[in-house]
Order: C-alpha cells, then sequence, then structure tokens
C-alpha cells in the first residue's frame, strides 16, 4: 500500500512539472523580446500589416489567456494552426513524422543497451586485465565522439566506399519493413554506438559494485563460479542501473535523434522543428518541443515507477522512513 | 602511471587551449577569407588543404577552438554561479523554500540546451549567445543536484555542529566550511559539463543554430563538409577529431582529479 501511496505523490508532482514545463515553453517562445508578426512579413511590411497580422495570430491577446487556450488544445492533442502558408493543424504534420523518430530513439536505446551490456560486464570482469582497460578506454572514447560525426563517417565507409547501404532517406515501415531496417541501419548504429560508450560505463560500475558485495563472496565462497554468481545476483543490479540510466539518456538521445535526422535527410519531428525554427513558425516549434520535453518527463516517472517496484531496497528504505 | 588519465586530460585540453591562444595572435591565412583554391588536398602552405570556399582548413580550426572553449568556460561559470548557492542552500536548510530549487532544477533536466536553444533560435535568431545561453541553463540542474549532495555530506561533520554551535552564521560557515570542502566535487562536475557543453555546442552548430557564417566553428565545418563527402572526406575528419580530443580532454580531467579525491568522495559523485 505504500507504494502506492508514493507513486500516487510521484504522479502528483509529474503532473506539477508538466504544467511548468509547458508554461516555461510557452513563455520562452512568447515573452522574449521581438515582434513575431514583424519578422513573418518581413522589414519592408507596412506597420499596419503588422497589427493586422497580430490580430490574425490572436498575439495582441493576453499573455495567460493565450497560454491556458494553448495548453488546454495541448492536452487534447490539438496544437493550433501553422503561422505560415495555409495555415494548416500542427497536430497530423507532427503525427506524420512521429513515426521516423521514435524508430529511431526506440532502436537506438535498444541496441545500445544489447551492445553495452557484454561490453560493460566483460571490462568489469577483466578490469585489471589489458583487455578489459582496452574495453573501458574504447567507451571513454566512444563518450567524446559526436553522434552526428559517428554518422557522417559511417556514410563515408558503408555508404559512398562499399555501397552496402543507403546514405540517407526514409521508408516507412507500412510500405517495406526490408527497405526502412535497411535505411535505419547507419543513422541507429551512430546514435547506438556513442549511446553504448555512455550505458557501458554504468554496467561497468554495477557489475563491480555486485562482485564487492558479500553476497556474491558468499556465492563464490559455497563454489559458485564466477560467472554463475554474476548471472545469478548481478542481472538484477544491473538491470536497477540500466533503468536509471535509460531515464537519464533518453533525452541526450532525444537530442541525438534530431541531428542524427539531419546527417541522414530523415524527415522526422527533427527536420520539421528546423524548417519551422528558421521560418520562425512558433506554434510548430512550441508543439513539437512541447511533445518531446513531455515524453522524457513521462517516461522517467515510469522509470522511478518501476525503480520503486524492482528494488526490494529502495521499497523498504522508503517503508522505514 | 598513477595519474596517467589526469595528465591525458590535461595534454589533450592543452593543445586545444594552445590552438586557441595562437589563433587569437596569429593563423596562416585568414579563417574567413575566400579564395580560388577550393578544395585542395592537405600540403604546403596549407596544411590540412582548403574547403569548399578555398579557406584554410588549419585557420578554421584554430578559430574554431577559440570559439569552443569561449562558449565552455562561459556557458560552465554562468551555470556555476546560478546552480551553487541554490544547490549549497537547500543542502543546508530544510523545509520546501530549500526543496524548491531543486524541483525546478528536475524539470530544468527534461530540457537539454539543444531544445533550449531551438527556443531561442525561434524568438530571437540563432547566435553564439542564444546556444551559450541554452548551453548554460541546461547545465545548472548538474550543478544544483550535485552541490547539494556535497553540501549534506559536509553538514554531517563535526567542525560544522562546532561553528553552529559557536554561533556562526550561517552565511559565514557557508563561505569558510560548506564551499572550500565542496569545491573538489564541484571542480570534477565543471570540467564534466565542460565536455558536454563542447559536444552541445558542436551539435548546435552543426545545426546552424549557433555561431553566425562569420564565425568558423567545428560543428558548422562539419556541416559545410558533408557537401564533399565523395570527393574530399578528410574535410569531415579534422574539425570531428578536434571536437573529440577537446572532449575527451575534458572527460579524462574529471574522471583524473575524481581519482585524485578517491575514495573519500565517490559515494558524492
Amino acid at each position: 500500500m505504500a507504494v502506492l501511496g508514493r507513486i500516487g505523490a510521484r504522479a502528483a508532482w509529474l503532473a506539477a512539472s508538466l504544467l511548468v514545463a509547458s508554461l516555461l515553453i510557452f513563455a520562452a517562445t512568447n515573452a522574449l523580446p521581438g515582434d513575431i508578426a514583424q519578422i513573418l512579413l518581413g522589414t519592408n511590411a507596412a506597420p499596419g500589416e503588422a497589427a493586422a497580422l497580430r490580430e490574425q495570430l490572436g498575439l495582441n491577446r493576453p499573455f495567460l489567456e493565450r497560454y491556458l487556450e494553448w495548453v488546454g488544445g495541448a492536452l487534447r492533442f490539438d496544437f493550433g494552426t501553422s503561422f505560415l502558408g495555409s495555415r494548416a493543424a500542427v497536430a497530423p504534420l507532427v503525427a506524420a513524422r512521429l513515426e521516423v523518430t521514435v524508430s529511431l530513439v526506440v532502436l537506438g536505446m535498444l541496441f545500445a543497451v544489447l551492445f553495452a551490456l557484454p561490453v560493460g560486464a566483460y571490462a568489469a570482469v577483466r578490469r585489471r586485465h589489458l583487455d578489459g582497460a582496452v574495453a573501458s578506454a574504447l567507451s571513454q572514447v566512444g563518450l567524446a565522439i559526436p553522434a552526428f560525426w559517428a554518422g557522417i563517417w559511417l556514410v563515408i565507409v558503408f555508404a559512398i566506399r562499399m555501397r552496402w547501404l543507403p546514405a540517407g532517406g526514409y521508408v516507412s515501415f507500412w510500405d517495406s519493413p526490408g527497405e526502412w531496417a535497411q535505411h535505419l541501419v547507419l543513422p541507429v548504429a551512430s546514435l547506438a554506438l556513442v549511446q553504448a560508450s555512455v550505458i557501458s560505463r554504468y554496467v561497468r560500475s554495477a557489475v563491480i559494485d555486485v562482485t564487492h558485495e558479500d553476497y556474491f563472496r558468499t556465492a563464490r565462497a559455497v563454489g559458485w563460479s564466477r560467472s554463475g554468481a554474476l548471472w545469478r545476483h548481478g542481472l538484477r543490479n544491473v538491470g536497477i542501473s540500466l533503468l536509471t540510466v535509460i531515464g537519464l539518456q533518453l533525452a541526450t538521445l532525444l537530442v541525438g535523434a534530431i541531428i542524427i535526422e539531419q546527417v541522414f535527410a530523415l524527415n522526422g519531428l527533427g527536420s520539421t522543428l528546423l524548417q519551422a525554427v528558421a521560418k520562425r513558425d512558433l506554434n510548430v516549434v512550441q508543439a513539437i518541443v512541447l511533445l518531446l520535453v513531455w515524453s522524457v518527463l513521462l517516461i522517467n516517472f515510469l522509470v522511478d515507477v518501476a525503480y520503486q517496484l524492482v528494488d526490494p531496497r529502495v521499497r523498504r528504505r522508503a517503508e522505514a522512513a | 602511471m598513477r595519474h596517467a588519465t589526469l595528465f591525458l586530460g590535461l595534454a589533450c585540453i592543452g593543445l586545444v587551449v594552445i590552438l586557441a591562444l595562437f589563433g587569437v595572435l596569429w593563423t596562416p591565412f585568414d579563417p574567413t577569407a575566400i579564395s580560388d583554391d577550393l578544395l585542395l588536398p592537405p600540403g604546403w602552405p596549407h596544411v590540412l588543404g582548403t574547403d569548399g570556399f578555398g579557406a584554410d582548413v588549419l585557420s578554421r580550426i584554430m578559430s574554431g577552438a577559440r570559439i569552443c572553449l569561449l562558449v565552455g568556460v562561459l556557458s560552465v561559470t554562468g551555470a556555476a554561479v546560478v546552480g551553487v548557492p541554490l544547490g549549497v542552500s537547500a543542502g543546508m536548510t530544510r523545509g520546501w523554500v530549500s526543496e524548491l530549487p531543486l524541483r525546478l532544477s528536475d524539470i530544468l533536466y527534461g530540457f537539454p540546451a539543444l531544445l533550449l536553444a531551438i527556443l531561442f533560435a525561434a524568438a530571437l535568431g540563432g547566435s553564439t549567445w542564444t546556444a551559450m545561453m541554452a548551453i548554460s541553463l541546461a547545465t545548472i540542474p548538474a550543478f544544483v543536484r550535485i552541490a547539494r549532495a556535497a553540501t549534506l555530506q559536509v553538514m554531517s561533520q563535526g567542525y560544522i555542529e562546532a561553528a553552529r554551535l559557536s554561533g556562526t552564521p550561517t552565511a559565514t560557515i557557508a563561505a569558510r566550511h560548506v564551499l572550500p570542502n565542496i569545491a573538489p566535487v564541484l571542480g570534477v562536475q565543471a570540467s564534466v559539463s565542460f565536455g558536454i557543453a563542447i559536444l552541445a555546442e558542436a551539435g548546435l552548430s552543426y545545426l546552424g543554430l549557433g555561431s553566425g557564417p562569420d564565425q568558423p566553428t567545428w560543428g558548422r565545418m562539419l556541416r559545410e563538409a558533408q557537401d564533399y563527402l565523395f570527393s574530399e572526406p578528410l574535410l569531415a575528419l579534422w574539425p570531428g577529431l578536434a571536437i573529440a580530443v577537446a572532449t575527451l580532454g575534458f572527460n579524462l580531467l574529471g574522471d583524473g582529479l575524481r581519482d585524485l579525491l578517491d575514495p573519500r568522495l565517490r559515494e558524492v559523485t
């Protein structure tokens, strides 16, 4: 029961953070100096025109009123209309681009974890040997490499030189799963390689922590092999630290995906966002940033809840307090 | 051998600092000059060759080092100046007032520098300053958290109790006892944050959200190199290498400092 209570408190805090985050986003784009109507029209527009456009876009209504309308709409996945061209609704535009970004982020995280687990565990077990040290040194180097630079070199090697894979573009999963996979190999690899460096360091220290525990020493003393004891006792510990790092790294991965879209000419949320920034299409910018920040906060909430459920130590400590 | 990490880190940083300082006084060519010598391979007098506009690559790398360090120093300093007092006061006091900055920084944690920079660029137009502001804001939460955690640990020490009992004002305790004792942890965090700031700046200028065309940055150079991947892949090598060396330097420095402070501070960082 106590667990339920804490999850409830955490959920209330989540609601508050979602609200504050939305206020920050709206304030950043609306309260900063600069007359957006004037910018949209260009410098040689008559003063009357700007006033008319402000009126039309509803920019001259009070800040709070506009904010409440915007955030109320966002909760129903209604982000108003674009400032430009035919004033298309923002929500369908965003939904259409979601597939690319979600594919990148989910696959990027999945392969990063699959790669980091064995590498991190190996680096931990063999840490007093040369090969273990090399594994952790490599992760240190991976940490310093921007994912987009890795992407550029993957293109040079695998697309341009060897011609194994396409250098860019995206095919929807629903059109052709094979082509979809082919087009995603390089972008996902560039994200996953860099992410894996970060995650493998967490895995390494989690495994080292386990080997220092009394229960691990006891297991070894009663005859368990090292790998056997690690499987039996280490996995749970590593799982918990994986949960933490996935929550922490999610925002980084989203950002990485936005940049990677530019390297591989993928038409996802990132490129839509950047085009909107260049054209000062504030409604689109706000919608996408809100969506990204809200998903980070939401997933961190889920990680916290999972943490409560998985780790008996967290549970007991909280119950004792 | 014991401090190999530290020295390797310092060597990498030293290289970047030398490039930057040297670049202030002299570069082989004007880093923004456009010439007819397009896409020359590495050689003489253009040691690393020239880019698609005929500008000297080495000069642009040197000029980029300056911006990279400038953005790093200013954004990390800004974040520390705001974050450390918040974290220390949160660690020294109880109640919801001290919880508030912590909670706010948790929310700010959901805003990566890139998204902040995009918001600022949408409202104000992108520049070195909006990029720096965004990176700085995004770095604040790390300082709040680390300063609070370290302060909590210091607060349980006997000398704090003694100072309190002898009637020392809280502000004096913070300045005389807490800050000097958490300074090493903050140094480690500053170094790590510096590395993150370099990567963030590179990403932003790659996307064209950072410095203008008149200021060559490593990220912008990579963006420009992408037009010549088929014929001149080397153009995509140097700026990325520079980013990696600079980031690696600060990451290693951070790790080296942490090892130096170990084991007392291991739980904190």
